[in-house]
């Protein structure tokens, strides 16, 4: 019995260690983001809560908190209620199955990567419910349209990820990152980005969709629907939409990371380095973590730096992008992934 | 410290409580913080300043119908490449499979290409 | 390592050749973007005859592959034969009333059409539930679609969302039935069913199985359409294009038959005590009421219709006789009359496409008189009359009264039916 309870504890430990991390990221990403976008545009930025501007997602969120709660007389009260948190708590359930160590992990499941897929594209229902339980127009419009998009271009992840499979031989994010140790030529790490580019370039245009993120940001379009499926909420109704697209936005980088980055895996030539000066237990412990949080911490940035570079493409554009050029691609990735993993058994 | 398949998604579950809470704390209290002032003009529908006309609810473009029905096919021979691609390597010989998984791509190539040329896939 | 069997690809031939033949349409028409329909009825017509030779070739073979799922016996050969014939005279009979209804899409139409075979043949070929109902579907599916061909046409519209939904509702009672069935046995192949069921003669006690014996049933009933079942057809065939009520009204019948027979003889014959009752009772009702409801229809194709639902009532009768100890001459009585009314309905249907569009008056000669020729089906021209009642008739001593009952009903109800044809033929 003992057993249980130590196994509870550890679990319980670790679910609070996770989630944190998750919850923790949505501020520091939003300070990453107005930081950095005003300097991309030559402005400062947040500065006057706390030094360079560092407590203003805080204050933001205090404010929001005290914000008054508007409930539209027109709205499908039970979905409108519902709509946030069902697009929240998807978001957050991936995290559940992602290594962020070699023992950091909530859960470590056969089927890792066919749950972060399905639960991720949960998501969708919120957004939608939130769309049409508005009951207006440009609500309606953006709910269809993120719709519409990110069951597109969640066919492309979907088939961009069957080559890392195919290296894998399993699905369980731990073996996947495991699948990734060793060197070629002694310092280029075997991490599957390198064999499965393709694959990642159509992951990675994906990922960048199924966030809503800049170029793909239709559903909320600012300047042609004022905000989107969002439109009629406020307060920390409307808040759990914005955490929810920074916790998946963080999930899908983390998702990347290990499919294609090799998870908490050292980076290459520094990784060695360090380690051997660092004492056995931080290497063992915590070095895992760091790694991890590095590369992700990249891709948040790129998403950012992303956002304030390209323009928006208009719906046909998204449309056509994904379904006439992303999918064949994806197709051939799959088909090209098989050619190559032939050759390098034979 | 997984006796069973099952038991393996115990942590899962315990998790997605969690989750809710979190979600579903923050709506509520959010209810009851704040203030609580409204009148029928901040109530209304958002409409630009328009007053607004019409219900939302109308008739829309049959075409996200269609995406949604293509997605659901496309969607399941993703499903079905998974297991394939998994155990890709354990063929015996590596071939037979993948000239049985290239049998089923191209009948979904050949359903692609269909629905490409009847023009269900534009939007312009 | 994997240990992969090659299935023996020759059971399932004629399925592959024709769906390499709704490629080779689909494709042809993709690439020629014609509006004309010479290279699709060519195409249907070729890969349909390769079918029908292959299947021919085949026809005495008895093997099954796919972990025994698929069966090519005899039996499956005959039907499939009965499929091929009447795609075959199908497409012979809708290449210019398609083109006349200005159907665009006439690459789906006879696609659909094949692919509707496919699945009858499946549904043939199966010997396992899950099989059967793959079968079911690829064929029901296509029939919705094809019952709505006529885009612009409300009825026809009707028509397929009708038959779309009470379908999907028939299915649903058949697969509810079949997982009943599953529970009780464990196995959805039909063998280790009626193994199952014969080495637990408690079983048949079993409401469970019941249960599912009788949804199953159910859902068999609403494809066949008899006649607690039937309301749909009357409305379907006159709303869907003539040439594809042809096609319903022939192909998709027999193949619903063939799954039946299938899994009345080989899963469950143990149980013939509770199915006899119900098909007595379906056989008795169906073709009663079809024949006397069919008296007060002024619409050619809604007769047409309540006469197909009469004959299912005639070919329950088989069923019922079946199970005096004949089953087999049953049986054949009953692969005999679907093969006469394959033909005979299909022609029916084609004077009927050929009247509408010309009329009798300034129509062919010859018209009234094949009119005539088609409609004394219903007075039971062909030798089926010989066959059938013969059959019946060798059972009665062991299973009097049912049978009895049936059969006087199957007499009585064929009156009615004397005099429609009588005055239609009068009417020429």
């Amino acid at each position: 019995m003992e057993n249980v309870w130590l196994y509870l504890l550890i679990l319980l430990l670790k679910m609070i260690g996770v989630i944190t991390f998750a919850l923790l990221g949505v501020p520091v990403m939003v300070w990453v983001e107005r930081k950095g976008s005003g300097h991309i545009q030559h402005r400062h930025g947040p500065l006057y809560v706390g030094p360079f501007g560092v407590m203003q997602p805080i204050a933001d969120a205090i404010k929001l908190f005290l914000k008054e709660d508007i409930t539209p007389a027109a709205v499908d009260r039970p979905l409108y209620f519902l709509a946030p948190i069902m697009a929240f708590v998807p978001a957050l359930l991936t995290f559940a199955v992602i290594p962020i160590g070699p023992h950091l992990q909530v859960a470590d499941i056969n089927i890792g990567l066919l749950f972060v897929m399905a639960i991720s594209s949960m998501g969708v229902y919120g957004l939608v419910m939130a769309g049409w339980s508005s009951n207006n127009k440009y609500a309606l419009l953006g709910g269809l349209r993120t719709a519409a998009q990110m069951i597109s271009y969640e066919l492309i992840l979907g088939l961009s990820v069957v080559g890392v499979l195919m290296y894998s031989g399993s699905l369980s994010l731990q073996e996947i990152v495991k699948a990734q140790e060793g060197v070629w030529l002694g310092f280029i790490p075997r991490w599957f980005v390198i064999p499965q580019f393709l694959g990642w370039v159509l992951f990675m245009v994906a990922a960048f969709a199924e966030t809503n993120r800049l170029p793909f940001d239709l559903p909320e379009a600012e300047t042609e629907l004022v905000a989107g499926y969002h439109i009629e909420y406020s307060s920390m109704k409307f808040a759990l939409f914005f955490m929810a697209e920074y916790v998946a936005m963080i999930s899908i980088s983390c998702v990347m990371v290990v499919l294609f980055f090799g998870g908490w895996l050292p980076l290459p030539v520094i990784g060695p380095i360090v380690e051997s000066i660092l004492p056995v237990f931080v290497v063992s412990y915590l070095m895992p973590v760091v790694w991890f949080l590095m590369k992700i911490g990249f891709f948040l940035f790129f998403m950012v730096w992303v956002r304030f570079t390209f323009p928006r493409l208009r719906y046909d554009q998204l449309m056509k992008l994904g379904w006439k050029v992303l999918l064949p691609l994806a197709i051939f990735n799959v088909f090209l992934s098989g050619i190559i993993r032939m050759a390098g058994l034979t | 410290m997984q006796e069973s398949a099952i038991l393996g998604y115990l942590p899962i579950l315990i998790f997605f409580a969690l989750a809710v809470a979190i979600g579903g704390g923050m709506v509520v209290v959010s209810t009851f913080l704040g203030r609580k002032n409204p009148n029928p003009e901040k109530i209304s529908t958002y409409e630009c300043g328009m007053v607004p006309f019409k219900d939302a609810r109308q008739r829309f473009d049959v075409r996200f119908y269609l995406v949604a029905m293509l997605f659901i096919l496309f969607d399941i021979e993703v499903v079905f490449l998974y297991p394939w691609a998994v155990l890709f390597t354990r063929f015996d010989p590596v071939i037979f499979g993948f000239v049985e998984m290239l049998l089923f791509i191209f009948v979904l190539l050949f359903g692609y290409i269909y629905v490409l040329r009847k023009g269900a896939l534009d939007w312009s | 390592m994997l240990n992969i069997l090659v299935p023996d690809f020759r059971v399932i031939a004629p399925e592959l050749i024709l769906v390499g033949t709704t490629f080779a349409i689909i494709l042809w028409e993709m690439i020629t973007r014609t509006r004309r329909h010479v290279g699709s009825v060519l195409l249907a017509t070729v890969g349909t005859i390769i079918a029908l030779a292959v299947t021919a070739g085949l026809s005495q073979l008895n093997i099954s592959t796919f972990g025994d799922s698929v069966v090519l016996d005899p039996f499956a050969s005959f039907f499939k034969m009965i499929f091929l014939l009447g795609l075959l005279l199908t497409i012979a009979i809708s290449s210019r009333y398609i083109d006349e209804g200005e159907v665009r899409e006439h690459a789906e139409y006879y696609a659909l059409l094949i692919l509707a075979v496919v699945g009858m043949m499946v549904l043939a070929t199966g010997r396992e539930l899950v099989t059967l109902f793959l079968g079911l579907e690829l064929m029901s599916m296509s029939l919705y679609i094809l019952a709505g061909i006529f885009k612009t046409d409300p009825r026809s519209n009707e028509a397929s969302m009708k038959y779309f939904i009470l379908g999907s509702f028939a299915t649903g009672f058949m697969l509810f039935g079949m997982s009943y069935i599953y529970g009780m046995t464990g196995s959805t192949h039909l063998r280790v069913i009626g193994r199952v069921i014969s080495e637990n003669p408690g079983l048949l006690a079993n409401k469970g199985l019941l249960l599912g014996l009788f949804m199953l049933l159910v859902g068999f009933a609403f494809k066949i359409s008899a006649v607690p079942f039937h309301q749909w057809t009357p409305d379907v065939y006159e709303g869907a294009p003539t040439s594809v009520t042809a096609f319903m009204a022939a192909g998709p019948k027999a193949a619903a038959f063939a799954a039946l027979i299938r899994v009345l003889m080989e899963a469950l014959p143990q149980m013939k005590g509770d199915w006899e009752l119900l098909f007595t009772i379906l056989a008795v009702v169906t073709m009663t009421l079809a024949n006397l409801v069919a008296l007060s229809q002024d619409s050619v194709k809604r007769m047409l219709a309540y006469s197909s639902i009469a004959h299912v009532g005639y070919i329950l009768i088989g069923f019922v006789a079946s199970v005096g100890g004949h089953a087999d001459r049953a049986f054949s009585a009953v692969m005999f009359y679907l093969l006469a009314y394959t033909f005979m309905n299909t022609g029916a249907f084609a004077i009927l496409i050929f009247l509408t569009s010309r009329g009798f008056h300034a129509g062919h000669p010859w018209a009234p008189w094949q009119c005539s020729f088609f409609c004394s089906h219903w007075r039971g021209f062909p030798p089926r009359q010989v066959s059938q009642p013969s059959c019946l008739y060798s059972t009665l001593p062991s299973r009097g009264s049912t049978i009895f009952w049936s059969s006087s009903a199957s007499l009585t109800a064929r009156s009615p039916r004397i005099i429609i044809s009588g005055s239609s033929s009068t009417c020429t």
